[in-house]
């Protein structure tokens, strides 16, 4: 079943603009890992906010669960997707971290109607999982990036949102939490999720993914299975010289 | 300290209580005789339901507009407000009700158009907002001056309105419409009480929030409604009155917390609070009623220090 698709989509922030991303069409599977690529100023995290609603697409471009963006509520779109956008946190002095993630299960009930016990074990489990339950009363402000970044990593965790699009999670994480934070990822595919990141690092995006999509200039210039990629095409891209060696990317500079 | 908000809530109604006592009594512990306690009572009514709508337009429009100096005096708000009551005292009646609909109008419009001229490319700019508040501050003031110079009998009357006064005289017949204002006043104030959580979730940034599921559009609208009719209303019975939505949610944020289940109440039962104290300096320290933000002023300057403090130590920080 395809739970994005992505139909002749193009994009500027003002119409006089030249467009940031540039007649797109593609579509994910259900339990996908699919991971963007692509260099500087290519419209990764322009795409990223069309994917997810922060920035509103035009009509008949984006289609989750086979319906418009544009056409769900806020509140509803967040179950279908969850978003982690790679802006951080404005300094905040109002939340603690617990406060936080029970924000995360906002959209699962109505008005001012107070959480259920099945959403509090839902939090419970992903502090466990994420290891942040001693972080529970810290306020976000006081924590460090590292931390912080797992902190938001257990919200997306908590929504239980169908598909994951996140940019640049990876960022502040140190190389354990990194690899931990993508295998993980890797799991949640036999929970049926679908899962779009991201990334900077192309040798991370190579191993963890099954699906690469690499945009140059707003255009797609791959997409499909990484086994398929064309590493020739990939050094015109990155502008670097590639080798494989067993399931690795090696990378070396061209000047 | 942050955790005992409960106990903070009660200390702060408490005190309340009792200076309201002291308000009434006029600080002698001895009820006065029937007319002048009924005179009393209801500028204590105006003066507090002001301190308390006013506090709470504040602490919803610095979430909104994450911006700790917002507030609806500065924003200009309240002087767009007046024009609206300037107007409909030059054109029309003198009864309440009428000046509250021009007044209404003339405040959606400066929130409205502080708040795009602030936006640039998608992120607002703290510096713009402040600013268009300022620069609209002068002009419809300017406005408001000018109307009511040529309208030379209310020329004592122009300094209490644009600086704002609750001893106002009310002739039985407009009792009512006071009463009513009031009230409506009150619970427009309210309001925001029923989209706490979405509030909580917009200090994390508009992103963020919308990440969380919040339609931060709607939210921010609905702010901007509930705050510039319950501040025409206010403006329109006392004229404008500045610096309690500045002061006051900012020393609740720091002394019990920023969460707005317990931010909105305490911010509007300390501004009434802090109304009625101003309300009392300026009826009994000074030999003529001096108008309110001229005291609120004074209040202000050190806490605004303090609030540019701070804000260079978190930048430090960061």
């Amino acid at each position: 079943m395809k739970v994005i698709e992505v139909k002749n989509l193009s994009f500027s922030y003002e119409p006089s603009f030249e467009p940031l991303i540039k007649d797109l069409t593609f579509s994910v599977e259900k339990g996908t890992f699919l991971s963007i690529i692509g260099p500087n100023g290519s419209g990764k995290t322009t795409l990223f906010r069309l994917l997810t609603g922060l920035i509103k697409p035009p009509r008949n471009s984006v289609y989750i669960w086979r319906k418009d963006i544009n056409e769900y509520q806020r509140k509803e779109l967040v179950k279908y997707v969850s978003a982690l956008s790679s802006a951080e946190l404005i300094y905040n002095e109002v939340l603690k971290v617990q406060d936080y993630l029970e924000l995360a299960r906002y959209p699962y009930i109505s008005g001012l109607e107070s959480l259920k016990s099945f959403d509090y074990s839902v939090i419970e489990n992903t502090k466990k999982i994420t290891q942040i339950e001693a972080l529970s009363n810290k306020y976000l402000w006081e924590l460090s990036q590292g931390e912080l970044a797992r902190v938001r990593i257990a919200r997306v965790f908590a929504q239980d949102s169908k598909i994951i699009i996140m940019d640049e999670p990876t960022a502040h994480l140190d190389i354990d939490h990194k690899l931990w934070f993508l295998g993980t990822l890797r799991r949640l595919k036999s929970n049926e999720k679908t899962v779009i990141t991201i990334v900077h690092d192309v040798n991370l995006a190579y191993r963890f993914s099954d699906e690469l999509l690499v945009l140059e200039d707003g255009k797609i210039v791959f997409f499909g299975e990484k086994e398929k990629l064309d590493l020739k095409l990939m050094e015109k891209v990155f502008n670097v010289k590639i080798r494989k060696v067993n399931h690795d990317l090696l990378f070396e500079e061209t000047f | 300290m942050r955790k005992n908000w409960f106990l903070w809530l009660i200390t702060i109604i408490l005190t309340l209580v009792i200076f309201s006592i002291l308000y009434l009594t006029n600080f002698t512990f001895r009820f006065p005789p029937k007319e002048i306690f009924y005179i009393r009572l209801i500028r204590f009514l105006v003066t507090s339901v002001a301190g308390f709508t006013l506090a709470i337009a504040g602490s919803t429009l610095q979430t909104i507009l994450q911006n700790p100096l917002a507030d609806p005096y500065i924003l200009g708000i309240s002087s767009g407000a007046l024009l609206g009551v300037a107007l409909s005292k030059i054109f029309g009646s003198q009864i309440h009700l009428t000046a509250f609909l021009p007044a209404f109008v003339f405040a959606m419009v400066t929130i409205f158009s502080i708040y795009y001229l602030a936006r640039v490319k998608g992120t607002l700019v703290k510096e713009l907002l402040i600013l268009g508040g300022l620069f609209l501050n002068f002009f419809f003031n300017g406005i408001v001056f000018y109307l009511l110079v040529l309208k030379r009998e209310v020329l004592e009357e122009i300094l209490y309105i644009l600086w704002g006064y609750t001893g106002i005289i009310v002739t039985t017949g407009e009792l009512p419409f006071l009463i009513i204002s009031l009230f409506i006043a009150f619970i427009l104030a309210c309001l925001p009480l029923l989209k706490v959580r979405e509030l909580d979730a917009i200090t994390l940034g508009d992103y963020e929030a919308m990440s969380l599921g919040v339609d931060v559009h709607k939210v921010r609208n609905f702010v901007f409604f509930t705050t510039s009719a319950s501040t025409a209303l206010v403006v329109s019975i006392t004229g404008a009155i500045g610096f309690v939505g500045l002061m006051v949610p900012n020393i609740i944020k720091k002394i019990i917390g920023g969460k707005h289940a317990i931010l909105i109440p305490a911010s509007g039962l300390c501004g009434a609070l802090l109304m009625l104290i101003a309300d009392a300096i300026s009826r009994n320290i000074s030999p003529v009623e001096l108008p309110l933000s001229i005291i609120l002023g004074i209040f202000a300057v050190p806490f605004f220090f303090w609030i540019i403090w701070r804000q260079r130590n978190e930048s430090n920080r960061g």
